[in-house]
């Protein structure tokens, strides 16, 4: 029924195209185009509005700031807009093709110099696009942060349908999933891993991000691999306009990001660093053990972006971020990401532009016992991948946006090897050698705009995934022995999958300022991760889809109602959402995920599923902004062999979730801040019997996840004071006080069962909490 | 982590406890603990069995099980017809009138190597709706040439450590550890004793390996220590190493979902029927 569902859809696809393109007259209008920034830096406006006064049509830009409109010749008055920017009106006569580029003034900064018209930008009413939320990294700054260290991730799980796994991890699920579901890419390269010291912070810098958006199961066609979310985080491009710095202090880490010309509106740089130091305080201990010790992590963020001309331009940048940790001489472990990407933008004419990427992204970690030692060792893991891909936006006509593409990424991953080191080591070597895989897919996807109210978003991507040799692959017994096993040789593609995935929505404008949205979409994920952890660890390995590893398939529909006020300040939005997955991977009992070569033995599959419905109110200017957002949403797994094959509730499975997210700006100098999170408990499994072996007490336990913890609540709050702005003081300070967990709730990180030393038969449950309230003071400039 | 590799197994512990430390250090604060009440509303009842057939020791105890917040001593079960069953020879375990649910051999009950053994228990009345189990274990080859032990101490762990020197044949093979200082025995619990397969051995000559970890006031210089070597079975192995995990505090970042440890008794009694031989190796702990 599937296959026939979309065999059908894919010819309505090709059908709707047809008549829509080649129906219309190519030559009936004429086109402007151009690229949107900001004027105060240069930096790229994506999702910038261009509207037509009069004739009520419009487009926005793509992720690159590029624009085009084809319209009938004749006198026009055209306006650019974009949250956070003075609306910008042109009148011209449009008698050639013409290009436009503009320059918006940011609000803040321009009450001077331009008229705020306050026109709103219901960008959020008329996309076709749902289910997906953006944030500013100004949005995300406003947010009290964990020791002061502004978090991107963090203020994710602030919206609606995210949660995070973990008190203070940035491990987050998004409606029900698992965190390995979601696809996090920086500049479009995969981050594996975005956790900094055991993930109580993100890899991401603020100083040096643009922007991020959020994409719960509507991923656009674009990308894929996921069947969650799509986070995608862009890294700001570098002042194009004057040399400029910022930076800040905190109390476990300082920042500096460095940005500006090469030449003026032609090239720029931006590069970013961070390094904690809360470990120069180790060195102040008297223990020896401890002053040998290190704990800290650092990242680096660069970028380069060059205009070569009109039509081409070219982007480098870079991510580079490790985690030490040594304790004394007798341990050591490290981990990192890395990523690189290289995109060059060509626009072949008006109407189509064209984005060229290639990317490699790597994950590791290591860990032992240094040589010299005579149980030294090193256990190491990798991940590799390497990416090409070209995406297309054709501006066909003003009532139909195509973008189309390609990507192919090869995947190597190394789950690990564990080595004695040295001439006196008592190790020998164990290695699970590299595994490779080719992840590919093509799309298409067509914006289309029937009549003033009805927009249909519909696309399709195929992926295809093949396995790569050399491996060898065992069969399994039903108890996950291996049985047999084959190998392939270097380069020989023995076993492939492939999806076909559409990608449909549709938004109906009641009038100006509601609408109504629907979507449904298919994902197909062919890696994931070996993870039994609930907080999240970097001792993680990923594996692929395989013989004996179907991919995970996800479906989502959902409704929204989308409904602005007060001239868009408020903007308010219902979603309601069911989705199925099927062969979501589990885990046997106690299995063994790391250092196995017999992993697949371990894996079970079965059906998820979850609904539920977000609830949100946001207010995006004025004295108070911020959010107020209640999730309701269930999350369900069945798998053969986990809690005697009956279902159970998904680890991410939080049925209330309530967030307040409040800014007031007191005076232009002055702001508060202030964050409250209440979540159900997370569902565990407590144990309800016990029996004595070898007298010790072991616990019998309930049904999986059939108890709950106490609910989670939590109140952070913040003060921030920003140095006036002089016109001759280039230098500006700022000063951000924060407290974490204001009323000092004692959220249980884990509870544990454990036996009383003192009196055997006595046993006890234990919860630990992680963060009482926790102050921190950052000092940030600007210059 | 790897739960299953010799020792980086507890050394792993360590180092997580060192580095949980080290977070809280790094952040100046404290994770910090708390007794709470949990309501664990389940009843249930089931037979719990720990039987060992092996040279050195032959019983079969009997006990039920009861609620996790019961805080008593395990009810023995009496009067139940326990019988093992070795190469068609029938053996009647008879229960010990002073330690009642403690069942044991009768005087002509001999150990073959290598042999299978198979248990029945028949219960006088029906605990959890069941009264006939099952089992059956095979005693697995006694695999390693043991050269000798040594006893260390390590100032950074505050332990003494036991390394292993042996050959370790290949193939898989899997290990119990247990320890007597000067006759008396200091391992005599779950969390004792040390359980390991060779995956990172298999095969090589084990020149001191860590393999079993005494508490600090445990031994003094010139102390007699004895180590048992004992082979068991992968599944025997397993139940050791998941009780082992379910017992001891869960780390979330680690530590995957609580899970019934397995068992090889049937209709859905717990414990374990276990069935092994072991080689003994002794040394007197020197000055370092």
């Amino acid at each position: 029924m599937v296959n026939v569902f979309t065999r059908n859809f894919l010819l309505i696809v090709i059908f709707l195209m047809s008549i829509n393109l080649f129906a219309t007259d190519p030559r009936e209008g004429y086109t402007i185009s151009g690229f949107i920034k900001d004027r105060s830096n240069g930096e790229i406006l994506p999702g910038a509005t261009v509207f037509v006064s009069g004739l009520q049509r419009g487009s926005s830009a793509n992720p690159y700031g590029f624009y085009s409109l084809t319209l009938p010749s004749g006198d026009y008055e055209v306006r650019y807009s974009f949250i956070g920017y003075a609306e910008l009106t042109l009148n011209f006569r449009l008698s050639a093709d013409t290009t436009i580029n503009v320059e918006l003034f940011p609000t803040a900064e321009s009450l001077k110099e331009v008229e705020i018209t306050g026109q709103a930008v219901n960008e959020n009413i008329t996309s076709s696009q749902m289910s997906v939320s953006s944030l500013s990294s100004q949005t995300i700054k406003e947010i009290p942060a964990f020791m002061g260290e502004v978090d991107l991730i963090k203020a994710l799980q602030l919206l609606p349908g995210v949660k995070f796994v973990a008190e203070g991890s940035s491990g987050f699920s998004v409606r029900g999933s698992s965190p390995d579901q979601n696809l996090v890419i920086l500049d479009e390269a995969t981050v594996y891993n975005a956790g900094h010291l055991m993930g109580f912070f993100s890899v991401f810098n603020n100083d040096a991000v643009k922007s991020v958006d959020l994409y719960k199961g509507d991923i656009p066609a674009q990308y894929g691999g996921r069947i969650a979310s799509l986070v995608d985080v862009r890294m700001k491009e570098g002042n194009m306009k004057k040399f400029h710095g910022q930076g800040g202090i905190g109390l476990i880490s300082s920042r500096l990001t460095l940005e500006g010309p090469f030449a003026k509106d032609k090239a720029s740089f931006l590069i970013s660093g961070r390094r904690t130091y809360a470990d120069l305080f180790l060195k102040l201990s008297n223990t020896e053990n401890l002053r040998n010790s290190a704990l800290y992590f650092y990242d680096l963020n660069a970028k380069v972006n060059w205009n070569i001309n009109q039509n081409n331009h070219l982007y480098l940048s870079g991510y580079f971020g490790k985690d030490v940790f040594k304790g004394g001489g007798s341990f050591r472990m490290d981990w990192g990401n890395a990523t690189g990407t290289l995109r060059w933008n060509h626009v072949f004419n008006k109407k189509l532009f064209s984005n060229f990427t290639f990317i490699a992204s790597q994950f590791n970690y290591n860990l032992g016992i240094p040589e010299g030692n005579q149980q030294a060792f090193l256990w190491e893991s990798a991940i590799r991948d390497y990416t090409v891909r070209g995406d297309f936006s054709w501006f066909a006509n003003p009532n139909n946006n195509i973008t189309f593409g390609f990507s192919s990424t090869y995947h190597d991953f190394f789950p690990g090897q564990l080595q004695g080191l040295g001439d006196s080591t008592t190790f020998g070597k164990y290695t699970i050698p590299n595994n490779y895989s080719l992840e590919s897919a093509v799309y298409i996807s067509n914006d289309q705009k029937i009549g003033n109210h009805l927009t249909l978003k519909y696309g399709l991507r195929f992926s295809i995934f093949n396995n790569v040799g050399p491996d060898t692959v065992y069969q399994y017994s039903p108890e996950g022995s291996p049985t047999d096993s084959a190998y392939y040789g270097q380069g020989v593609f023995y076993n492939t999958y492939f999806g076909i995935e559409p990608r449909i929505g549709l938004v109906y404008q009641l009038n100006e300022v509601s609408s109504v949205k629907a979507s449904y979409s298919r994902n197909y994920q062919y890696i994931q991760q070996a993870s039994n952890s609930t907080a999240g660890s970097p001792f993680n390995v990923w594996f692929p889809a395989s013989p004996n590893v179907k991919p995970q398939v996800g479906d989502q529909v959902a409704v929204g109602y989308f409904r602005n006020f007060m001239d868009g300040m408020l903007e308010t939005s219902a979603e309601v959402y069911y989705k199925i997955i099927n062969d979501a991977v589990d885990f046997r009992d106690h299995a063994e995920l790391l250092l196995n070569k017999h992993l697949e033995g371990e894996i079970l599959t079965g059906k998820g599923k979850g609904y539920g419905i977000e609830l949100m109110v946001r207010k995006t200017r004025g004295k108070v902004t911020g959010w107020i957002s209640y999730t309701w949403a269930r999350s369900f797994k069945q798998i053969e062999g986990i809690n005697n094959g009956d279902p159970y509730p998904a680890h991410y499975d939080r049925p209330n979730d309530f967030s307040i997210v409040v800014n007031y700006k007191v005076t232009p100098t002055i702001s508060l801040g202030a964050t409250w999170v209440y979540l159900t408990g997370q569902p565990v499994t407590f144990p309800v019997g016990r029996y004595e072996y070898m007298n010790n007490i072991v616990p019998v336990y309930s049904e999986r996840n059939s108890y709950r913890f106490p609910d989670y609540h939590r109140l952070d709050l913040s003060f921030t004071w920003t140095e006036k702005e002089k016109p001759k003081k280039r230098w500006r300070s700022e000063v951000n006080v924060s407290v974490y967990n204001a009323y000092n709730r004692k959220n249980p990180w884990v509870i544990n069962f454990l036996n009383d030393p003192d009196q055997p038969n006595v046993t006890y449950a234990e919860m630990i909490y992680l963060f009482g309230i926790i102050p921190s003071v950052t000092y940030n400039f600007k210059f | 982590m790897n739960r299953n590799t010799l020792h980086i197994y507890n050394l792993s512990r360590s180092a997580r406890r060192s580095f949980l430390v080290f977070i809280a250090a790094a952040f100046i604060l404290q994770s910090c603990t708390e007794r709470i009440d949990i309501q664990s509303d389940e009843e249930f009842q089931k037979l719990a069995v720990e039987g060992y057939i092996s040279p050195d020791i032959q019983v079969i105890t009997l006990t039920e099980t009861s609620g996790y917040f019961s805080q008593q001593a395990p009810a023995p079960v009496s009067e139940a017809n326990v019988v093992v069953t070795e190469n068609d020879e029938i053996y009647q375990f008879s229960e010990d009138t002073e330690n009642p649910g403690n069942y044991f051999p009768p005087e002509n009950f001999t150990i073959e190597p290598e042999s299978s053994y198979q248990l029945t228990i028949d219960l006088k009345e029906e605990i959890g709706g069941e009264s006939h189990f099952e089992s059956e274990a095979t005693m697995p080859v006694l695999s390693d040439e043991i050269d000798s032990i040594r006893v260390i101490y390590r100032s950074d762990f505050e332990t003494w450590i036991i390394k292993l020197y042996a050959y370790e044949p290949s193939g898989p093979n899997y290990y119990m550890f247990t320890a007597w200082v000067n006759g008396e025995a200091v391992t005599d619990s779950l969390s004792r004793i040390g359980v390991a397969d060779d995956k990172i051995v298999d095969g090589t000559y084990m020149n001191g390996i860590w393999v079993l970890f005494l508490k600090e006031d445990e031994v003094a210089v010139e102390d007699t220590v004895t180590m048992a070597t004992s082979s068991i079975t992968e599944d025997y192995f397993r139940y050791l190493t998941e009780a082992q995990t379910e017992m001891s505090p869960k780390n979330p970042f680690f530590s995957g979902p609580p899970a019934n440890v397995r068992s090889n008794i049937s209709n859905g009694a717990v414990g374990y029927f276990a069935v092994f031989s072991s080689a003994f190796s002794t040394t007197i702990v020197r000055e370092e």
